[in-house]
């Protein structure tokens, strides 16, 4: 036996992968009663069109019986859909917005942002990660790349987003490398990771063969930006949360909690 | 001890040593073990490249002994502090302090370049059983902007350093 809900269930795959089939198998119940039968047993017989006052059945009609008038299932569609939204916590109607984190120069991050941002990494990347980490993630992201706006940055013109929030994440990043150029590295810590790794450096361009092509340049400065860039990207995760933490304080960003 | 026995002089000669050669020697309190430097009376010191390792490798292992993390952090390498803070270090610095270690005993530096050295150490450990062991170790150590530093590799603790 097909009921009517499956019927109507086919008939419209978006409702039915966003709302419960048995809350529309109930508002169908309901409205049609005990009125609802479905010719199932006619499709089965090989050969045999079953037929409907004289008339005969073809696959795609509806096999609803009485009432079997297109209106009231559109009316259905439309009811059922509007109960979902609100049985299974759709978003809120009339534009209103669950705020997650606010700030300073209207800065605001809202729940369905971070929604977003958690589908577009388990879309898109093998992390996983924990509401709270995802969550203090977005705030972060949206700060950067309200900064990075503000600093004139911008992402090229052919950068083609998998996403809408992938252009946050992509400026984001861009922001934070932005920072970690300008970040200001100690001579010492650059001479240090240097001597430390004498021994590959000296293989690519040793001290002596560097001090033979200019003498007054110190060895290590010449390699200075490979040694930048791999101290930086050691600490990258770590001056990402600091410099997040410096403009959660410049935004005056406040959480809310979470629910 | 024996692989060594004969060589190893008492800390106390290491610094008469060098405070003849003029070096400032830090006295730290009573430690709870011992550093030994290998070598003949004669030749001891004389592979070490100068008497400024001499005396980090003293401090540092000092530090080491009387559990001061904040001495050995500050006498290890610039770019290891930059990518590891005192959070990271001290939890370690304190397991690896709290493991029964008794006594350094160390052989002559390595020369690597004229800023880098590699001191062959042998660290005795007495075990929870009372059972003696020693494991050997190459003890690094490099100079930046005229002075050594010790530099703690650890690929699964501290791993890029």
């Amino acid at each position: 036996m097909v009921s009517a809900w499956r019927v109507l269930n086919e008939s419209l795959p978006q409702h039915r992968s966003s709302c419960g089939a048995d809350l529309t198998h109930q508002l169908i119940r309901g409205l049609y009663g005990t009125e609802i039968r479905v010719k199932e047993q006619a499709r089965d017989a090989l050969g045999v069109h079953p037929t409907e006052g004289g008339r005969p059945l073809v696959g795609s009609e509806p096999f609803v019986k009485k009432p079997s008038t297109v209106p009231f299932l559109v009316l259905f569609m439309i009811i059922s859909l509007f109960a979902c939204s609100h049985t299974f916590g759709g978003e809120p109607q009339g534009g209103e917005q669950i705020v997650v984190a606010h700030g300073a120069e209207g800065f605001q991050v809202v729940q369905s942002q971070v929604e977003e941002m958690g589908a577009f990494f388990r879309e898109h990347t093998p992390f996983e990660t924990t509401a709270q980490e995802l969550r203090r993630y977005t705030v972060c992201a949206y700060l950067f790349a309200t900064e990075a706006r503000q600093s004139g940055l911008s992402l090229p013109e052919n950068f083609k987003p998998l996403a809408p929030v992938h252009a946050t994440v992509a400026l984001a990043e861009l922001y934070l490398d932005h920072v970690l150029h300008h970040y200001p590295l100690d001579p010492a810590v650059i001479e240090s990771y240097y001597r430390a790794h004498s021994d590959e450096f000296d293989r690519t361009q040793g001290d002596e063969q560097a001090k033979a092509s200019s003498p007054d340049v110190p060895p290590w400065q010449k390699v200075e930006p490979i040694i930048r860039e791999r101290l930086l990207s050691m600490k990258k995760n770590e001056l990402r949360q600091t410099h997040c933490d410096v403009l959660r304080q410049r935004y005056r960003v406040e959480e809310e909690e979470q629910r | 001890m024996k692989s060594v026995g004969t060589f190893i002089v008492a800390l106390g000669l290491f610094e008469m040593f060098l405070v003849a050669l003029g070096a400032p020697i830090s006295h730290a309190a009573e430690t709870r073990i011992s550093i030994v430097v290998s070598g003949s009376q004669s030749q001891k010191f004389n592979n070490w490249p100068n008497a400024a390792l001499a005396q980090a490798f003293i401090d540092y292992w000092k530090f080491f002994i009387d559990g001061n993390h904040e001495g050995a952090y500050a006498a290890e390498a610039p770019h290891f502090r930059f990518l590891y803070g005192e959070d990271r270090y001290s939890p370690y610095f304190f397991g690896a302090t709290k493991s029964g270690i008794y006594e350094v005993q160390a052989m002559d530096p390595v020369l690597k370049g004229d800023f880098c050295a590699e001191i062959p150490i042998y660290v005795m450990k007495k075990l929870a059983n009372g059972e003696i062991t020693r494991f050997g170790m190459r003890d690094r150590w490099i100079q930046v902007q005229g002075r050594w530093y010790h530099l703690l590799r650890d690929p699964i603790a501290f791993p890029g350093v």
